[in-house]
């Protein structure tokens, strides 16, 4: 089913998952005419930081990047019968996917096109952006990448709404950061039967991987 | 899972796998939970809000190679749906030292 993204009231674009554009595209689902069912433009302007927000200028081409991009679309007031003025919702990333259709490591810009699974159908008045940049991996450094600018662009013939309504924050970026050849710091964290588990309890083995996960994976 | 399906492999490396949760705030409760849902044989351990472990892995979802001494031998970058592959984790234990 296809439903409208409102933005501050007024109807701005369906979005679709990939697979479905096309027919959509084609045969025209019934609620909206297919002009809506495009994708919109998320541009991101950064600065890539090192572990201590230092700016990081002459990222080499060819350096081993990943640029990651997530998403938060916040209604406020929501237009429902049901609702009261003040609630909220929050519509999660994982029904907005995204493509990074360009990028350059150099300027620090990067086009992202947006696609949801799914459906929108409340006046939207935020969308927060979050954007990490991880480069040099090799050598155990990385970077961040503070957002400095962020845009969405609308289909066409909705260019009023193109800026406003559109907030991002950066990453300030850690203050200081681990890297290879320091001593790992010990922590003390809880294990499932509640007992009090740390670094230090693992030394008789030959390694330990630590990962940081979810809560549930 | 894909770490969970590597976890013999990496322990015949001699290593262990400690997975650090710290959106849990059922503390071990989550941790069973986890385990639970995952299938998954490694450690699991609970640092809800980040309160000892915040010198690693800062917003991001970073993998840490330390050995014995406690010297962190290799960091597997990663962010949260990009992380760190069974595969190169396996392949970061088999350059460390032998002892």
């Amino acid at each position: 089913m296809i439903m409208s993204l409102r933005i501050i009231g007024v109807r701005a674009l369906a979005f679709l998952p990939p697979f479905l554009l096309m027919s959509v595209l084609a045969v025209p689902a019934q609620e909206k005419p297919a002009a809506e069912a495009e994708s919109s433009q998320l541009e991101i302007t950064w600065n890539a930081v090192d572990g201590d927000g230092n700016p990081v200028k002459n990222i080499a081409p060819g350096t081993n990047c990943t640029l990651h991009v997530t998403l938060h679309v916040r209604a406020r007031k929501v237009r429902i019968s049901e609702a009261s003025a003040s609630r909220s919702i929050v519509v999660r990333t994982r029904g907005i996917r995204g493509r990074i259709a360009s990028h350059d490591w150099e300027t620090g810009t990067a086009t992202v096109n947006l696609r949801a699974k799914g459906t929108l159908q409340k006046p939207v008045d935020t969308v927060t952006v979050t954007a990490s940049l991880i480069l040099g991996e090799e050598n155990g450094l990385w970077y961040r990448a503070v957002v400095e600018k962020a845009q969405l662009t609308l289909p066409s013939g909705r260019s009023r709404m193109k800026t406003a309504h559109l907030l991002y924050h950066g990453d300030t970026g850690p203050r200081s950061v681990l890297r290879v050849g320091d001593v790992a710091p010990d922590f003390t964290a809880i294990n499932k039967d509640g007992k009090a588990v740390g670094l230090s309890g693992f030394r008789k083995k030959q390694a330990v991987v630590l990962v940081f996960g979810r809560a549930h994976w | 899972m894909q770490l969970q399906k590597s976890y013999d492999r990496i322990r015949k490396l001699g290593a262990e796998v400690v997975s650090i949760h710290r959106e849990e705030k059922l503390l071990e409760k989550g941790i069973q939970r986890t385990i639970k849902s995952t299938e998954g044989e490694f450690v699991f351990l609970s640092d809800y809000k980040n309160q000892t472990t915040s010198a690693y892995s800062q917003g991001a979802f970073f993998t840490y190679i330390i050995d014995r001494a406690g010297i962190i031998r290799k960091i597997l970058p990663g962010v949260k749906y990009s992380r760190a592959t069974a595969k190169s984790i396996i392949a970061a234990l088999e350059t460390l030292d032998k002892p």
